[in-house]
């Protein structure tokens, strides 16, 4: 689909959206902030700086929406256990236009829980340099960006948890995790008119970023340059550049630079790449029977709607940082339904949030005075596990180019074997917690390996989650970027997006993403007032 | 995927010694197996005893069941004295579980479910579990299985 550029005006009569195959730059290419990439981290951030008197520039590789030649230069090689899966992965995981890939997700989302932020012996290359209280503050705004709804940071406007109540009383290492499904929004279009309207910020569409270069201290990053499909060559100049291009394109991009500049762009650790994680998806992991304690978990299942159509919220239990040290498993959420009719329930309703509500509050009511009569009742359990940071998991340049002559992207993935053996010590762990909380009692139920779980469908190839390729640490040695996201030894390149996360919970990456992007718009507006 | 270290966790019974235990029969044994264990979940309820105490009429319902069931607690019970046939002797079981409580006194049974129930918990708590088939239960559960067939 060939998409036009905007004919909305500026006052000053240039376009909002230019069009980078027929325009040359505004301004001569000047900017104060160069934001590569529209998608979950680059536009709120340039959201962020509307009207804030600095100039800035986005760029971004599609169009306003779908190109089937653009979408092309996500092409490349995929190896690994789960590389028996569609070998197009590379190209139909990700969207490469106006929005990113919010133009095609699910839209569930939850924050990253306290545990995943600390350093754990039990989880190799764990701790982040930040923890949850810096990134907290950001997670409700990210949740407006994204129209979800966390329920910790939403008391204001009329999601409270007294509407979403714990399925354990008195919660102690068995906690509750609440996921939230949107309608999902796409952020290009639910931001491109303000954008348009927005007198300091110009994007540029139909540009791929293709080289930079380093200013005489070598540190500094001078400018950007941007190719076009038709052959065009654009430079862009400003004080401080963001790479928000996804989870694969952030480490393929900084390890093409790095083949100029001798790794000096956050590589001297060769860390670039390395360390690639996706979720794994167990279902059927196991079986829960609960009790009469558990009231409130079928109240959830008919919350838990159709993620398609609309809103919904869904709950599922996690151990807290004490019981994960305790049994030593890595992060996870365990998701039941009724093992029976699973189906059946989940189709059943389809309403809004708001709607949802009312029937939450008849659901409680109606639960304590049915207490007396309840059944103990069967269900199936899946599990959403954290992947462990290997850094055999990796991006690499193959050494055939794309179209605008960037080397393209040779991903490596393979989950563990001892994956399945994981899995059940995290249903296990599960269980116990279960019994100590008279809650009910678990049941590890899969057997087998890796590739028959895949083979019988029971885990998911891929959730379309790219983390961790430019991982964030404090010492260079360790990482990518630092905790303000600043690429090592450099003085003004950032990254944004999923790719800096050292670790990846059990939850999605999109509102945590978003979240630290507009962490980063903060410290962006700190550095480029002084 | 797994961690460095091994952390706490059941431990794993193997159910291939004799007939594998299915989902049914775990529910009717494992769940029903005793009125004590049934305390033991109504325990995660603040007024959890009172409340049972004050609906005998639930406990009525539930407790004849057990006897028809009898034939899946003996199977968990054989289960776990097959992995510790030291404790294959009725009045060890009996003492384990029940203390000097009089089984002939008035209050016995109440008494024998607070005493069951907090057991049952106390071993999730130190992680006093076996894994049979997958399902992971308390030590005291068990031997109340156990006591079945001895």
């Amino acid at each position: 689909m060939e998409d036009r550029p905007s004919h909305r005006l500026h006052d000053a009569g240039a376009p909002v959206f230019i069009d980078t195959r027929r325009h040359a730059p505004r301004h001569e290419g000047r900017y104060d902030l160069c934001i590569v990439g529209a998608g979950a981290a680059g536009i709120p951030l340039a959201n962020r700086f509307i009207g804030k008197g600095l100039r800035v520039c986005v760029l971004e590789s599609g169009g306003i929406g779908f190109d089937a030649r653009t979408q092309t230069l996500y092409g490349g090689a995929w190896t690994g256990s789960f590389a028996k899966g569609d070998p197009r992965y590379l190209s139909t995981s990700r969207t490469r236009f106006f929005g990113g890939t919010t133009n095609d997700w699910a839209g569930r989302c939850s924050p990253l829980t306290e545990a995943d932020f600390a350093a754990r012996d039990w989880v190799p290359e764990s701790g982040w340099p930040i923890d949850a209280a810096e990134l907290a503050p950001y997670y409700p705004l990210a949740a407006q960006h994204l129209d979800v709804y966390p329920v910790e940071h939403h008391r204001d406007n009329g999601y409270s948890l007294d509407r979403f109540p714990s399925l354990i009383r008195g919660e102690d290492r068995l906690r509750t995790a609440l996921e939230h499904v949107g309608p999902p929004t796409s952020l290009g279009r639910k931001f491109r008119s303000r954008i348009e309207r927005a007198e300091n910020v110009d994007v540029y569409l139909h540009g791929s970023v293709v080289d930079l270069a380093l200013a005489a201290d070598e540190r500094t990053v001078s400018t950007i340059t941007a190719r076009t499909l038709t052959g065009e060559t654009r430079t862009f100049t400003a004080r401080a550049f963001v790479l928000a291009t996804g989870g694969i394109e952030n480490a393929r991009l900084l390890l093409h630079f790095n083949r100029r500049f001798r790794d000096a762009l956050g590589n001297r650790g060769d860390q670039v790449g390395r360390y690639f994680m996706d979720h794994a998806r167990v279902t059927g992991a196991g079986h829960v029977w609960r009790t009469l304690a558990a009231h409130y978990l079928p109240m959830y299942h008919r919350l838990a709607i159709d993620p398609r159509l609309e809103h919904g919220t869904r709950a599922g239990l996690y151990l807290d940082a004490e019981a994960s040290e305790l049994y030593r498993v890595p992060s996870f959420v365990a998701y039941s339904a009724p093992a029976e009719d699973m189906e059946a329930e989940y189709h059943r309703q389809y309403s809004t949030i708001r709607r949802l509500s009312d029937v939450v509050d008849h659901s409680i009511r109606a639960a304590h005075e049915r207490r007396e009569a309840a059944e103990p009742r069967l269900d199936a359990v899946d599990v959403i596990i954290e992947p462990l940071p290997d850094p055999n998991n990796r991006v690499q340049l193959m050494p055939v180019e794309d179209e605008v002559g960037v080397p393209r992207a040779a991903l490596h993935f393979s989950l563990p074997e001892g994956l399945p053996q994981t899995v059940r010590r995290c249903v296990s762990a599960l269980a116990q917690e279960l019994g100590r909380t008279a809650w009910g009692r678990g049941r590890a139920s899969l057997t087998g390996d890796v590739s028959a779980w895949l083979d019988e469908g029971h885990l998911t190839r891929s959730m379309g989650h790219h983390i961790g390729t430019t991982r964030m640490s404090s010492a260079p040695a360790d990482g990518v970027v630092d905790g303000d996201c600043r690429v090592h030894g450099t003085a003004n390149l950032y990254v944004a997006g999923s790719s800096v996360f050292p670790t990846a919970g059990f939850v999605g990456p999109t509102l945590t993403l978003t979240a630290l992007a507009l962490r980063l718009g903060d410290h962006l507006d700190g550095v480029l007032a002084s | 995927m797994s961690g460095s270290a091994q952390g706490r966790g059941p431990v794993s019974e193997s159910p291939s010694q004799g007939k594998k235990l299915g989902r049914r029969q775990f529910l009717v044994g494992g769940g029903a197996l005793t009125v004590c264990a049934l305390v033991a979940q109504l325990r995660g309820v603040s007024d959890a005893n009172d409340y049972f105490l004050a609906n005998r009429s639930y406990f009525h319902r539930v407790h004849p069941e057990l006897r028809e069931y009898l034939d899946e607690c003996r199977l968990l019970g054989s289960y776990y004295l097959k992995k510790n046939p030291q404790e294959s002797h009725g009045p060890f079981l009996y003492r384990t579980l029940f203390g000097d409580l009089e089984p002939r006194s008035g209050d016995f049974l109440a008494k024998a479910c607070t005493r069951v129930g907090e057991a049952v918990q106390r071993d999730f708590e130190h992680g006093r579990t076996v894994e049979i088939d997958g399902w992971v239960l308390a030590r005291t559960e068990l031997r109340l299985c156990a006591l079945t067939v001895v």
